[in-house]
C-alpha cells in the first residue's frame, strides 16, 4: 500500500459539523473546517455555499456575494445561495433585485415559510407593511410554528400597535416554541420596552449581548435602553411611553397651565410658571440628543 | 399552493434606488407647528408620495386641511372678540396656534404605523429641515394672504 495515498473524509459528516459551528456561531472553526473539506472537494456548491454564509454573518458582503457567484455558477437553482443571495442584495440596498429572487423562489417553493418569511422581512423594511403582513400569514398558514414568521409576525403587531400587553399570539408562540432562541428573547426585549418596563428591557437586552458579545446590533440595543433608562430623561417619561400622543397631552397641559397661572397669580409667579415652561420644552427637544452624543 | 396569488406581484420598481423612507414626525410637527395646516399638509402628501399612498390619503389630508383652514377663517373674521372675551387677551392666538399641532395629529394617526416602524427597525429618516423650512415658509404665506383677505 502506498504511503501518500489519502481518504476522502465523509463529505456529508463534515457538513453537519460545519452546519452546528455556524448555528453556534463558531465561525472561524467553522471555516477552519471548510478550508480542509474543500482540499478533497473543490468548488463543491454546499462547501461554497456555507463559506459565502460566514462571509454574510460577519458583514463581509462583497466576499459573500463573490462566492454566491461561484455557488450559482455551478448550481442556478441552488435554494441556499439564492436566498442567500436576495438577502445579499437587501444588505446592499438593492431592494427590486431582492424581491425579484423572493419571488421566482416563491414560485418554485411555494410551500417554505422561509421564502414567506424573507420576502415578509423585505417588505417590512420598505414599508410594505399589509403586504409583509399578507406573507407571513401565508407562511404561517404552512408552518404554524416558523420561527422567522412568528417574528416578522409580531413586529408586524408592534407595529400595527396591536402589541400592546401580552395579547400577542405571536409573541406567545415564539417565546413558548423557541424559548432559548435570541429573536425570541429579542421580541421580549420589545415587548418590554414597548410596555413602558425598560428595566426589564434592558436586563434581558443585556442577557443577549452576553451571548454574543460581538454583536454590533446587541450592544446598540443595550445602549439605546440604557440611555432611555437613564435619570436625566425621567422628566420626559409620558413621551417615553406614550409618544407624540404623550407629547401632545403633556403640551396641552404646559399651555393650560401657563394660561392658568396668568390669570390666577401674581405677576412674578406667571412669569416663573412661563419660564419653567418654556425649560421644560427646551430641554425636551435638545436633552435627549446632546445625551445620545454622551452615552 | 400560495392561495394569494397577488402576493407574488412585485410592489418595488426596479432603478429607482432604495425606496425612500418618510420625513420624521418632528419635521410634520413643527412644520405644522410654526406654518400651520398648509405646512403640515404638504409633509403629509410628500410622506404619502413617498408609500405610493397618495390616492389613499390624499382626500383625507385635503379633507383635514379644508376643515383647519375653514376654522382658522372664522376664528381670523368673527370669532376673535368673543374668544379674547371667553379666554382672555390673546386666547385666540392660542386657539390658532393649537389649530397646527391638532392638524399634526389627524396626520400622524394616518402614518402612525409608517413612524412607528420606522423607529422600531432603526430606518434612516430622511433630513426634513429643507423640506419643513420650505413647507412653513408656503404655509405662512397662505396664512397671510388669508389674514390679508380678511382685513378687507
Amino acid at each position: 500500500m502506498s504511503g501518500t495515498e489519502t481518504t476522502q473524509p465523509d463529505l456529508q459528516a463534515l457538513l453537519r459539523q460545519a452546519h452546528a459551528l455556524i448555528d453556534r456561531r463558531r465561525f472561524a472553526l467553522a471555516r477552519q473546517l471548510l478550508a480542509g473539506a474543500m482540499q478533497h472537494y473543490p468548488e463543491h456548491a454546499q462547501l461554497l455555499y456555507l463559506c459565502a454564509f460566514i462571509d454574510y454573518s460577519e458583514k463581509k458582503i462583497t466576499a459573500a456575494d463573490a462566492t454566491v457567484d461561484g455557488v450559482l455558477a455551478q448550481d442556478p437553482k441552488h435554494y441556499g445561495a439564492r436566498s442567500l443571495r436576495a438577502e445579499i442584495y437587501e444588505a446592499q440596498k438593492r431592494y427590486p433585485e431582492a424581491e425579484a429572487i423572493w419571488i421566482d423562489l416563491l414560485h418554485d417553493y411555494p410551500q417554505r415559510s422561509d421564502c414567506y418569511a424573507g420576502y415578509a422581512d423585505l417588505m417590512m423594511r420598505t414599508l410594505h407593511l399589509d403586504k409583509a403582513e399578507r406573507l407571513t400569514a401565508e407562511g404561517l398558514r404552512l408552518a404554524p410554528s416558523h420561527q422567522n414568521c412568528l417574528y416578522i409576525a409580531y413586529l408586524l403587531d408592534v407595529i400595527q400597535g396591536r402589541a400592546r400587553s401580552q395579547d400577542s399570539e405571536h409573541l406567545q408562540r415564539l417565546l413558548k416554541d423557541y424559548p432559548e432562541r435570541s429573536q425570541s428573547l429579542l421580541a421580549l426585549v420589545i415587548d418590554l420596552d414597548q410596555r413602558g418596563d425598560s428595566r426589564a428591557a434592558l436586563r434581558v437586552a443585556r442577557q443577549l449581548l452576553a451571548t454574543r458579545p460581538d454583536s454590533e446590533h446587541f450592544v446598540n440595543l443595550v445602549r439605546v435602553l440604557e440611555r432611555r433608562g437613564h435619570w436625566s430623561l425621567w422628566p420626559l417619561y409620558p413621551m417615553q411611553r406614550w409618544g407624540w400622543g404623550g407629547a401632545a397631552a403633556v403640551t396641552a397641559i404646559g399651555i393650560l397651565t401657563v394660561r392658568v397661572a396668568d390669570h390666577a397669580l401674581s405677576p412674578e409667579a406667571a412669569a416663573i410658571v412661563t419660564f419653567t415652561w418654556l425649560g421644560y420644552v427646551l430641554y425636551s427637544w435638545f436633552w435627549p440628543s446632546i445625551l445620545k452624543k454622551l452615552i | 399552493m400560495i392561495q394569494d396569488r397577488d402576493l407574488l406581484r412585485p410592489s418595488l420598481t426596479a432603478g429607482r434606488g432604495s425606496p425612500p423612507a418618510i420625513y420624521s414626525a418632528r419635521t410634520g410637527f413643527l412644520a405644522s407647528f410654526f406654518g400651520g395646516p398648509i405646512a403640515g399638509a404638504l409633509v403629509a402628501l410628500l410622506n404619502s408620495q413617498r408609500l405610493r399612498r397618495l390616492r389613499v390619503d390624499g382626500p383625507i389630508v385635503l379633507l383635514a386641511l379644508v376643515v383647519s383652514l375653514a376654522l382658522r377663517w372664522s376664528i381670523m373674521v368673527y370669532g376673535e372678540r368673543g374668544l379674547e372675551n371667553a379666554l382672555g387677551k390673546g386666547g385666540a392666538m392660542t386657539i390658532a396656534r393649537f389649530i397646527g399641532p391638532a392638524f399634526f395629529g389627524v396626520v400622524y394617526a394616518l402614518h402612525r404605523r409608517y413612524y412607528r416602524g420606522m423607529s422600531l427597525l432603526a430606518i434612516p429618516v430622511p433630513n426634513g429641515l429643507r423640506v419643513g423650512i420650505l413647507a412653513s415658509a408656503l404655509g405662512l404665506g397662505v396664512e397671510i394672504a388669508l389674514a390679508a383677505v380678511a382685513v378687507k
